[in-house]
C-alpha cells in the first residue's frame, strides 16, 4: 500500500496546479508517482523536468529503454520494469530482448552494444560504478553526449527506482 | 505483519518452528544462486527461490544480487569485495541476525550489536608456491560488541548460543559435500 495518497488537481499545493496540463495526460506508472509527488512541489517539478529531459535524448531510445529495464529489474522495481518494458516495445525492442536480460551476454537477441549497454546499467547499479574497460567499449561505440545520456538514463532509472520503492509505489492490478 | 521485540519477526520465526515440528520434513531446505561471469574477474550472483520438498518456498518475485570483483594484483579493478571477503561477510552476518534473533527470543531488548572480524589468508597456497599451506583461510577471530539495558549473563546468551549455533559458521568450521558438474558449450 503506497505510503501517501495521490492529489488530483484541486487538492494539490495552489503553486503547482498548472503542472497538471502534464501530468494528467501521462501514461499510468508516472501519472501515479507525480500526483503522490504533488505533496512536493520541488519533488514534482524535478520529477516531470527528467521525465521530459529523458524523452529528448539523442540516445537510442531502444538502448534507453534496455538501461532503464535492466536497471530496474536488479533493483527488484515492478512498476518501472512493466512501464519500461511497454515503452521499450513501442520504441522496437523483441519480446527475446526483454526477456532474455539475464542471459544478455550469451543470448543472441542483442547485438554487441545493446550487451554493453546492458552491462553498463547492471555495473552501475549493483557495484555503484562502471570500470575503464567498460567505460573504454561503450565509448568506442557512443559519442560522448550519449555516453553522457546513458549515464543519466541508468541514474535515471536507480533514482525513479528507489523513489518508487520508498513510496511503495504499484500499478494497480487491473 | 507486528513486528516483535527489536524489530524483529518473532511471531514469523515460532510459526516456522511450529511448522517444522509438526512435519520435520519442512525443515529441509535448498537454497539456488547462479553466478555469471562479468568480465575481468567480476562476478554477479543472483540468489533467488529456496527449495522446500522440491517446490518454491519464497515469492518466484524474490531476488538479490551480491557483486564480487578483486583488487589489482589479483586480477580485477576493485569493483565490489573479493569472493573470500565475501565469506567472511556471510559469517558476520550470520552472527549478527543470529543475535539479534536470539535476543527477541530470550527477549533480551538491544540497542546496538557490532561485531569486528579478523581472517587469516597465506596466498601462499592459492598461488602454489608451498604445498603445505592450504588455500582458504586459517584462522578467523571474532569481537561482538553488544549495548543492551538487560543484565550481562541474558545478553552474553544471545552471543554464545549462536557461536554454538550459526549456520554459516558451522559450514566453514566443519566439513561440507561439495560437488560439481562441467558443462561445455562451444561458441
Amino acid at each position: 500500500m503506497k505510503r501517501a495518497p495521490e492529489l488530483e488537481r484541486d487538492q494539490a499545493p495552489e503553486e503547482i496546479r498548472a503542472l497538471y496540463d502534464v501530468v494528467e495526460k501521462l501514461p499510468g506508472a508516472p501519472r501515479l508517482t507525480s500526483k503522490v509527488l504533488a505533496h512536493s512541489p520541488p519533488a514534482l517539478q524535478l520529477f516531470l523536468d527528467l521525465a521530459r529531459a529523458m524523452m529528448t535524448l539523442t540516445l537510442d531510445p531502444r538502448l534507453r529503454e534496455l538501461a532503464f529495464v535492466a536497471a530496474s529489474r536488479l533493483n527488484r522495481s515492478a512498476i518501472c520494469d512493466a512501464f519500461h518494458s511497454s515503452m521499450g516495445r513501442r520504441v522496437g525492442l523483441t519480446p527475446a530482448q526483454l526477456d532474455s536480460l539475464a542471459d544478455h551476454s550469451t543470448s543472441p537477441a542483442y547485438g554487441e552494444l545493446e550487451r554493453l549497454v546492458i552491462r553498463y546499467a547492471e555495473q552501475l547499479t549493483v557495484a555503484g560504478l562502471v570500470d575503464d574497460a567498460l567505460h573504454a567499449a561503450v565509448a568506442a561505440h557512443l559519442p560522448t553526449r550519449q555516453l553522457i545520456e546513458l549515464a543519466l538514463t541508468v541514474a535515471a532509472a536507480n533514482f525513479s527506482n528507489r523513489l518508487n520503492s520508498a513510496l511503495k509505489l504499484e500499478l494497480e492490478r487491473s | 505483519m507486528a513486528l516483535g521485540l527489536n524489530d524483529v519477526d518473532v511471531d514469523g520465526m515460532k510459526e516456522m518452528d511450529r511448522k517444522i515440528r509438526e512435519n520435520p520434513a519442512l525443515g529441509k531446505r535448498t537454497v539456488k544462486l547462479r553466478s555469471t561471469w562479468k568480465r575481468g574477474v567480476k562476478a554477479l550472483i543472483e540468489i533467488g527461490a529456496q527449495e522446500v520438498l522440491g517446490k518454491a518456498a519464497t515469492p518466484p518475485t524474490r531476488r538479490f544480487f551480491v557483486a564480487m570483483d578483486a583488487p589489482a594484483g589479483l586480477g580485477g579493478v576493485d569493483a565490489g569485495p573479493t569472493a573470500a571477503e565475501s565469506l567472511v561477510a556471510a559469517l558476520a552476518g550470520c552472527l549478527t541476525s543470529g543475535i539479534a534473533a536470539n535476543a527477541a527470543l530470550f527477549d533480551v531488548p538491544i540497542a546496538g550489536i557490532a561485531i569486528d572480524i579478523e581472517a587469516d589468508i597465506d596466498f601462499r597456497g592459492l598461488l602454489g608456491h608451498d604445498k603445505s599451506v592450504r588455500n582458504g583461510f586459517s584462522d578467523i577471530r571474532y569481537t561482538v560488541t553488544i549495548q543492551s539495558p538487560a543484565p550481562e549473563e541474558k545478553v552474553r546468551r544471545c552471543k554464545e548460543t549462536i557461536d554454538r549455533k550459526s549456520p554459516v559458521g558451522d559450514t566453514i568450521a566443519n566439513p561440507v559435500n561439495i560437488t560439481s558438474t562441467f558443462v561445455f558449450k562451444p561458441s
